[in-house]
């Protein structure tokens, strides 16, 4: 035992003499001969629904707060994969359902770690001393604490081989999370995305981050390193870093913005990061790279807000709105340009005035867990920190601590999942999918929600066994858009939701429309298109519906589905159609009410909570928009 | 002014550069004051820019960088000095880790991934690579959104109907999403569609006839199998990759498991703490056994 430990320690003091990066070498690596080996994937041209997690974070995150997670990015796949694993707190975790896809946002950093004596990496094997090394190592036992012993005392005299310092000898974590991402990529099963998260909390705690996407795959990712915030804190440096990795190794990158509730009105100021006028320039940059936003995850849901959307009765859901990432607290004014709804609006705006619409947003939600567990099921929740994994106490504890606020544990959501209209379960596939915004955002449940817009759909349509088929055939599906209306014709939609069949009923389905006016002001309003329990309820004059009822017992954590509707689908048509005006139509499908993750816990736990914690909650999905532009 | 003079926070910061400063001129004389730009230095900074934007720095961006490295190298120094980084969370994290990646590159060394090595992990391990159920089957749906007692329904269906081949039923059925003939599927895609609560119900169904009615979260089935397979154990050589992958991942465990133990052996741990329960104690007692 004592062997195994002098190869450890030298290797730790090793270490700690400097190490240059890698230097850009061309490798010409020849794909794995698995390619030649594939069996032909599955794909389908109407498209299946993915679905997955674009925002997870692991033990790897060292500064992300994760006390305690022991979870790396091989768990973390695992897990997604259906597999069981061992959480940070010693306890068992499975999802109910596997995931289709992960992408791993952990923060790269470069902590060297060498492996290249180890591989007898040819770049170093030829100074004879290290060629020796390797040798002795392979032998393992007596020969290999040689080694260690040797490279001990040249370390203490400075005296190590020159190529311990070489670039060729450092691997960073970046390189080690492409290697465990390859591994468990496999396509038409499961997709396994390379990705990282650039954090900035511009001016202490405004939450700008991104999470970047990667198409490609590690020969394409390796051959630079990713942004970090210690480069720059502005995402507009973030955008130029993607296009110019684009235009070095010919990969493709999206980045995903999220927590605008967070950002303290930052996130859709609609001026320069700087203060000074928007350009046509930057707008089309964050057009072209921010394609998707991530509109619910576990610190809050950012539709919307009530201030916002006073008419919008679901407006207040999972709201975090007191203050930024580290509870600096949180002015009116700031609400106005941090929430997806109203940055669709103000994108209408700026592209009057610019050209280029530099908010156009497709919908996407990600767990932001940092405990290597990506779980938005209510009922199988593992929290987003170690501490906040299943506990008698997690409900109460401060999730955020600081001092001019915290807020408490319960007030995590259960949240975040993204479903991908794509022709078969492939990195291409799903991100191209994601580049063209045929995603929707679902804060849990994997309901099945198809929207289709164009001018020429008809009733039949919808109720046609081939209504998808003609959903693409006569006009575009969630993340597209419409040009100029025909002559006397108003937007027609197929809208059509089915519920997981784990989860609650469906309430009803509505389209929030936003539009332009003349006189450049933004507007909004929110259709009940469809509805369960149609026999029951109707709509009133102001086109309001009476609540679906509740069938929640707190006690037993339990729900009845005898409300609500298995599926909803309708034909829809825009009646306060105005073709001169610019606007964008997004699908919201709200369930019934089923119990919160903390009514699980009070059952579990056999707690008493305060009256402030959500006994119940109904959760959503959002669609990405169809934008109408004459 | 006056509010923030009576700020607490304020307060705690004036008092630490108060500190600070009384701390920096008491302490002149024990540390290195230079702070050296060699070549070496240079060339890393350049290095680590070159492999983020696959160029190199110009002389403004260099400057930059030397700039930002000098800036960071005192308040480093001096953080250091005054021991900021004892008892920083942030830190010991990131020492700790960077001592876990070392373990897990020394895994491989300990327990390389050699073929014998892997075919007799597989042959401990064989349930883990096991293929699912497989099917051949049709069903049809009633959900409640269209009859009030779907159950019924599906029996009565089931009655009137069942000497009827797979072609003649799928009408029987509600219009729903679902496909009528799954052909070629298994238990993993069934899960993901209908729920594990269905899949289940299959396994133990009728086949080459209609059964059921078997329950799903949309609604009630009536289900024909035409054919079913049971999980099987596939060759070695099929799973090799799999096999690869589950094997490193548990070697590097038990190596690290055991770096860990080796060097908590170097450690004399006493929890003193009384305030926590008997069986947590113990437990912890447990753990600190050489």
């Amino acid at each position: 035992m004592r062997l195994l430990l002098l190869p450890f320690l030298s290797l730790f003091l090793i270490l700690s003499c400097k190490d240059t990066p890698k230097e850009d070498t061309t490798t010409d690596n020849t794909p794995a001969e698995k390619e030649v080996m594939t069996p032909s994937i599955p794909t389908n041209p109407l498209k299946n629904v993915y679905w997955g997690d674009q925002h997870l974070h692991t033990a790897w995150s060292a500064d992300a707060g994760a006390v305690g997670t022991r979870l790396g990015p091989e768990g973390a796949l695992r897990f997604a994969r259906g597999e069981e694993v061992i959480s940070a707190t010693k306890q068992k975790a499975k999802l109910n359902r596997p995931l289709d896809w992960l992408a791993i946002t952990d923060h790269s950093d470069g902590a060297g770690v060498i492996t290249a004596v180890i591989d007898g990496d040819e770049a170093v094997m030829g100074d004879p001393i290290v060629a020796q090394y390797h040798t002795d190592m392979e032998a393992g036992g007596e020969k290999a604490a040689a080694v260690m012993m040797d490279l001990i005392n040249r370390q203490s005299n400075n005296n190590l081989p020159p190529v311990f310092t070489d670039p060729e000898f450092a691997k960073s974590v970046w390189l080690k999370n492409i290697d465990i991402v390859e591994k468990f990529n496999d396509p038409g099963k499961f997709t396994a995305f390379i990705a990282y998260e650039w954090t900035s909390n511009f001016g202490g705690g405004n939450n700008l981050h991104r999470n970047v996407i990667y198409r490609d795959g590690g020969d394409i990712a390796k051959q630079m390193s990713p942004m970090t915030t210690f480069d720059s804190e502005n995402p507009e440096d973030l955008w130029k870093w993607m296009a110019n990795f684009e235009a070095k190794t010919g990969g493709s990158l999206l980045a995903i913005p999220h927590n605008g509730n967070l950002s303290n009105g930052l996130m859709f100021k609609t001026t320069a990061f700087d203060g000074s006028p928007l350009t046509k320039e930057l707008a089309t940059l964050r057009n072209k790279y921010e394609v998707l936003y991530e509109i619910t995850q576990g610190k809050g849901t950012s539709e919307t807000h009530p201030i916002l959307s006073p008419n919008d009765e679901f407006a207040n859901f999972e709201l975090w709105d007191k203050g930024n990432l580290v509870m600096v607290p949180k002015t009116k004014d700031m609400l106005q340009t941090e929430y997806a709804r109203k940055a669709l609006k103000d994108g209408l705006k700026l592209e009057s005035e610019l050209g280029v619409n530099p908010f156009k947003y497709g919908f996407a939600g990600g767990t932001d867990s940092h405990t290597a567990l990506t779980t938005a099921e209510e009922d199988n929740y593992w929290g987003k920190y170690a501490s906040s994994e299943p506990s008698a106490e997690r409900w109460s504890e401060k999730a955020l601590d600081f001092p001019s606020g915290f807020v408490r544990g319960w007030q995590l959501g259960a949240s975040g999942y993204t479903g991908v209209w794509a022709t078969s379960n492939t990195r291409e596939a799903l991100w191209d999918a994601m580049k063209r915004k045929e995603t929707y955002a679902s804060t849990g449940p994997r309901m099945t929600v198809r929207f289709f817009g164009g001018f020429n759909y008809t009733d039949a349509d919808i109720t046609d066994t081939n209504s998808v088929q003609i959903g693409y055939d006569k006009g575009v599906p969630m993340g597209g858009d419409l040009k100029t209306a025909p002559e006397g014709k108003a937007p027609t939609f197929l809208i059509h939701a089915v519920k997981d069949p784990t989860s609650g009923n469906l309430d009803r389905i509505q389209v929030v429309k936003g539009w332009l006016d003349a006189s450049g002001n933004t507007h909004e309003k929110v259709y009940n298109v469809v509805w369960g329990d149609a026999d029951k309820r109707s709509l009133d004059a102001k086109g309001n519906l009476p609540p679906v009822g509740n069938t929640v017992d707190v006690k037993n954590a339990s729900w009845e589905n005898t409300i609500g509707a298995t599926e909803l689908k309708t034909f829809w048509q825009d009646p306060d159609f105005d073709p001169t005006l610019k606007a964008f139509y997004y699908v919201r499908v709200i369930e019934i009410p089923t119990p919160r993750w903390t009514t699980f816990d009070m059952k579990n736990y056999n707690l008493t909570m305060t009256d402030d914690v959500p006994r119940t909650i109904q959760e959503r999905a959002y669609t990405s928009p169809i934008w109408y532009n004459p | 002014m006056k509010q923030l003079i009576k700020e607490p926070l304020i307060h705690f910061f004036l008092l630490g550069a108060l500190l600070f400063v009384l701390y920096s001129q008491v302490n002149k004389s024990d540390t290195e004051q230079d702070i050296v730009v060699d070549n070496a230095d240079v060339e890393h900074m350049a290095e680590l820019w070159r492999m983020q934007w696959q160029r190199p720095p110009t002389s403004e961006e260099l400057q930059g960088l030397i700039d930002k490295y000098v800036n960071q190298e005192v308040l480093y120094r001096e953080a250091l000095r005054m021991n900021l980084d004892h008892n920083d969370e942030i830190v010991k994290r990131r020492l700790a880790q960077k001592m876990e990646f070392l373990g897990q590159d020394l895994s491989g060394l300990v327990a390389p991934a050699s073929e014998d090595n892997l075919k007799a992990y597989f042959e401990e391990h064989k349930k883990d690579f096991a293929t699912p159920y497989r099917y051949n089957l049709y069903q049809i749906l009633f959900t409640a959104d269209n009859h009030v007692n779907p159950y019924d329904k599906a029996k009565a269906v089931l009655k009137e109907y069942n000497s009827l081949d797979t072609q003649g039923m799928r009408e029987k059925g509600d219009p729903f999403l679902l496909d009528y003939a799954l052909q070629d599927t298994d238990a993993f895609y069934l899960n993901r569609e209908f729920g594990e609560q269905f899949s289940q119900q299959l396994e133990t169904l009728p086949t080459g006839e209609w059964a059921g009615p078997i329950v799903s979260g949309y609604g009630v089935h009536l289900v024909f199998i035409e054919s079913r397979t049971p999980p099987s154990i596939p060759n070695f050589a099929d799973v090799k990759d799999k096999v690869q992958r589950d094997y490193e991942y548990q070697m590097e465990q038990e190596s690290q498991a055991a770096i860990l133990k080796a060097l908590r052996d170097n450690y004399k741990v006493r929890i003193t703490a009384d305030n926590l329960e008997k069986a947590t104690i113990d437990e912890l007692a447990q753990n600190q056994q050489p």
